[in-house]
């Protein structure tokens, strides 16, 4: 009786499995957009290839996060937006670009998409959803729901994650897998309705020659508190939040997709994203998962090992790189190009730091978790014949929850809506005393707990994480046209370069004899082209140091250039260390205002930019438009494997916090930086030495 | 006579006879808890605290709430709301937000198109610019070299040395903005009566001198009903919901007489 018991239940279980698999079966789009399928090329087409900057990690109402932060623009918002249109913040103001962008894509979380909004709907009865209920109506879109949307954020969705108390959703899982099962307000409808409505507003918005949009979404998986690669449940009930943040963006190529994205109820372990990504590349969907705040990973985003634990190796570089040729380097949370404790020797390391892991308060341990060493560990790898999982590209992004990209220094809105809404919950300005009290009294609520208070020189201030954040940043490619297909290949290509939010344009080649054709030369661009790789590129077997080109012009809205650096990384072959040691070097490569680089210390003198504190205005006549050079390697070994990348610095102008204060009428906070040096890397070019 | 007097006081016996039975003392001094209430506040609770409250959390929460609902109402009777800015701020707010809540009418085809021609110029279609140019660096004396070189075209049809331009020398249907993203703010005014076909400048920009030869311009259009319905449709109904606002407040505004000192006087330094 008990077998024939649960044959059936299992019968039933298959059943259930089968259907849900169904949301690998992918769509077809083509109806929707103007992408021209016969290809013909738009009137801005450019054999040397156009610059682009873009933003592709961009959250809207159907996330379940931004949901809670009070968001309600949808991605047309979004998309709105981004060519130029003004829309309004969740407190009520607007928002609108000082330059509309090339391209845009819209991310919301594949984790629980568009469920928020429907728990939050007053027609919805399910039992469970009542802490939701009118989250976003008018009159609950405040200062003071804070607490309340904190709180939701903080203990409500994490205990959804975490299984809740769902028995008999459990049970399902069991036997099905289907850890959606689990929870048991989630409403599969309303998930599939919501992506279909990210993809219905990429394709509508698409306009090629003039403006791109990508469907995409981001697929949120973490690691434990604890650090452990464990599924959906932990018997502590916290949670698989807090732990190594593994988040990445799933970006689509053409014009058919998927019923439903691949989430974190799929499966934690990106390893099984990647095969859901190899298995629709093999039917024809091209797609690239871009990871980000690596810096939040406690370690664990660039490590040595796989999910299983096992030493990575040859396979996996091939299975990775495959599915993500870029990451993010800078975002609203923080930069990750390289910690100061990394990179003891880079005066410009500590750059928008954010120290603590993604979503909680807890530090992040810097090894591990940062692009320039992961480069480095990289080449180690190769060294031992593992093959290299990190040679990827640069890109940067916001991550904004509103809809809007927030990376102007003087108009920052942060990123998640009503919770960072206001200077004084950023941290930037001083509390009123009844602001102080309103978080002291609440000091046991979680909600609370994440702000924080602090007190400097009888000042209070919050001390949200949200005082690290940063008005960062844009993804730039070189691209021949502004057209999906044409932006994507220069993603598979890796010819991009990621800014802190400044429009700089940076061209990088490597190659031969590249200083054949003098700077002057007309058609420099396209001699490098033919003579040389431009970022991201590869050379082989070079007996002499390869000369870069390395030219970048100020955004004519920005501060001017004050240096440009060429970033080196190597593995020194030491006598008694047969597999070499990781090493770095910063060079300054070109000064503004015809100073001259010192060669022995590598540094261009200082040009005497400087801020005024009071008003944010900078030096006049200081710094440089354009700054335009060719450099050869002077420590060159032809022996080494090494990759080179350009960080270009703007003169320093006010950060955000600067100007909230001055908005203000209040002096600037003393522990955090006044001032930034907005900057722009790009993706290196490798050098490996003949087999 | 009479009998109107009669009704009007037996009318207003009633009414004082039906406020001494439902006494304010009674109604007023009960307070009434329903489930639902309390349930809400439950899950608030569990929501910021993380767990369900055991019994002695569950007084505290009911407590709290009897306590707020008590000395509210006392504030009440004590006329605390009245003259709180705060309160007045809420209040009008509020009522706002009803008003903006409300469902907008989509239009006829006609509405529609009538809105769209009666402001047609705002979906106007920008001027675009196809152009190319020479680049003389500030770096190296690009002012003079600019001067020197627009004197050989005018000459000898043969190209001058100029520096290489990092995006290029040929820009192709470019709108005045994406001109001045690239080359700095109002270098698009160069163009906008610019001959065609001919080399113009010496044209300053942020990164030094430029020659521009303008090759074809689309001037700018008013565009095609059927291209921007959508855009106009969205305008509209943001529109009929801001003018419902205005009327609204409008509407209310002629049943007030408002008042203002005449003698006030604020003198703006």
């Amino acid at each position: 009786m008990k077998y024939i018991y649960r044959s059936i239940v299992l019968l039933i279980s298959i059943v259930v499995l089968w259907s849900c698999t169904s949301g690998d079966s992918i769509v077809d789009y083509s109806e929707l957009t103007n992408e021209d399928l016969k290809s013909e090329k738009t009137s801005g087409y450019n054999e040397d290839r156009n610059v682009y900057f873009g933003d592709l990690h961009v959250h809207t109402k159907h996330s379940f996060d931004a949901y809670i932060f009070g968001t309600t623009a949808t991605p047309d918002d979004a998309y709105k937006y981004a060519k130029g249109g003004s829309i309004q913040h969740p407190l009520g103001y607007e928002m609108q670009l000082r330059e509309p962008l090339d391209f845009y894509a819209v991310t919301d979380h594949g984790f629980l998409m568009g469920n928020v909004e429907w728990w939050a709907d007053p027609n919805n009865t399910t039992p469970g959803t009542e802490a939701f209920t009118n989250l976003n109506t008018p009159e609950n879109r405040t200062v003071e729901s804070i607490p309340r949307r904190g709180a939701l954020f903080a203990t409500q969705v994490r205990n959804l994650a975490a299984g809740g108390f769902n028995l008999m959703g459990t049970l399902q899982y069991w036997w099905t897998g289907d850890q959606a099962r689990v929870i048991s307000i989630y409403d599969v409808d309303k998930h599939r309705s919501a992506w279909k409505d990210v993809i219905r507003s990429a394709q509508e918005h698409n306009d090629p020659g003039n403006f791109t949009t990508f469907v995409a979404y981001e697929y949120t998986t973490s690691t434990t508190r604890s650090g452990e690669n464990i599924s959906l449940f932990t018997p502590d009930g916290t949670g698989p939040f807090e732990g190594g943040n593994l988040h990445r963006n799933v970006i689509f190529n053409g014009n058919r997709f998927t019923v439903e994205p691949f989430s974190r109820l799929d499966s934690l372990n990106p390893e099984d994203l990647w095969t859901w990504m190899d298995e629709l590349r093999d039917q024809g969907v091209d797609t690239i998962a871009i990871p980000h705040n690596s810096n939040g990973s406690n370690g664990q985003m660039f490590e040595l090992e796989d999910w299983a634990g096992y030493p990575v190796g040859n396979e996996y570089a091939e299975f990775r790189m495959r599915n993500e040729p870029l990451v993010e380097v800078t975002q609203v949370k923080g930069t990750s190009d390289t910690h100061p404790l990394l990179s003891p020797n880079d005066e410009w390391a500590d750059f928008e730091i954010m120290d603590t892991r993604v979503g909680g308060t807890q530090w992040s341990k810097p090894d591990g978790s940062y692009v320039r060493q992961a480069y480095l560990a990289g080449l180690t790898l190769q060294e031992e014949e593992r093959g290299n999982p990190y040679k990827f590209g640069l890109v940067g992004a916001s991550d904004t929850h509103t809809g809007a990209i927030s990376d102007d220094e003087s108009d920052f809105h942060s990123k998640i809506g009503i919770l960072d809404g206001t200077s004084q919950a950023r941290g930037s300005v001083p509390l009123s005393d009844d602001q102080v009290k309103l978080i002291s009294d609440n000091d046991d609520l979680a909600g609370a707990r994440l702000i924080g208070l602090k007190k400097i020189d009888d000042t209070y201030y919050s001390n949200p994480g949200f005082r690290q954040w940063s008005a960062s940043g844009l993804a730039v490619v070189w691209a021949e046209e502004n057209t999906r297909d044409s932006i994507f290949s220069a993603f598979r290509r890796k010819e991009t370069y990621a800014t802190s939010g400044s429009r700089i344009k940076l061209r990088f080649f490597g190659g031969e004899n590249l200083s054949q054709t003098p700077l002057s030369d007309k058609d420099l661009v396209t001699k490098a082209y033919s003579s040389g790789v431009p970022m991201g590129g590869d050379l082989t077997g070079l007996e002499e140091s390869p000369e870069f080109l390395v030219w970048a012009v100020r955004d004519a809205r920005g501060a001017p250039l004050q240096r440009i650096q060429i970033i080196k990384g190597f593995v020194e072959n030491a006598i008694g260390d047969p597999l070499g040691r990781p090493n770095e070097q910063v060079y300054d490569v070109a000064c503004s205002d015809g100073l001259k680089v010192d060669p022995n210390t590598h540094r261009c003198p200082d040009n005497g930019a400087n801020v005024n504190l009071t008003n944010c205005s900078i030096s006049s006549n200081v710094g440089a438009s354009e700054l335009k050079t060719y450099w050869k390697d002077p420590d060159f070994d032809s022996s080494q494997k090494a990759f080179y990348y350009v960080r270009v610095l703007e003169n320093p102008t006010c950060r955000w916090s600067t100007w909230d204060a001055i908005k203000n009428g209040t002096q600037p906070r003393p522990d955090l930086h006044k001032t930034v040096q907005e900057r722009a890397w790009s993706t290196p070019i490798w050098h490996t030495p003949e087999a | 006579m009479t009998k109107k007097l009669a009704v009007f006081l037996c009318v207003g016996l009633a009414i004082l006879l039906l406020d001494i039975l439902l006494d304010s003392k009674n109604q007023d001094k009960t307070i009434v808890l329903y489930d639902d209430e309390i349930n809400a506040l439950i899950e608030t609770w569990k929501a910021q605290v993380g767990r369900p409250p055991n019994d002695q959390d569950l007084q505290g929460i009911i407590n709290q709430l009897i306590e707020e609902e008590i000395l509210y109402r006392e504030a009440l009777k004590l006329n605390l709301d009245k003259d709180d800015i705060i309160i007045k701020r809420r209040l009008a707010q509020k009522i706002g937000f009803l008003k903006q809540e409300e469902k907008s009418n989509p239009p006829t085809e006609i509405e529609l198109r009538e809105y769209f021609d009666s402001r047609e110029s705002e979906y106007f279609m920008e001027a675009r610019y196809t152009f190319t140019h020479l680049y003389f660096s500030k770096d190296k004396e690009g002012s003079n070299r600019a001067q020197a070189a627009i004197d050989i075209l005018a000459n000898k049809n043969e190209a001058p040395d100029s520096d290489p331009f990092l995006i290029g020398k040929n820009f192709i249907n470019k709108t005045a903005k994406e001109v001045d993203r690239d080359f700095g703010l109002g270098f698009s005014q160069n163009l906008i009566t610019a001959e065609i076909n001919i080399w113009l400048g010496p044209f300053k920009s942020i990164y030094g001198s430029h020659l521009v030869k303008v090759s074809r311009v689309t001037q700018a259009q008013s565009p095609n009903y059927e291209e921007v319905k959508r855009e106009v449709l969205m305008d509209y109904l943001l529109d009929q919901k801001q003018e419902g606002m205005k009327s609204f407040i409008n509407e209310l505004k002629k049943n007030y007489e408002v008042q203002i000192n005449p003698e006030f006087n604020y003198q703006t330094r």
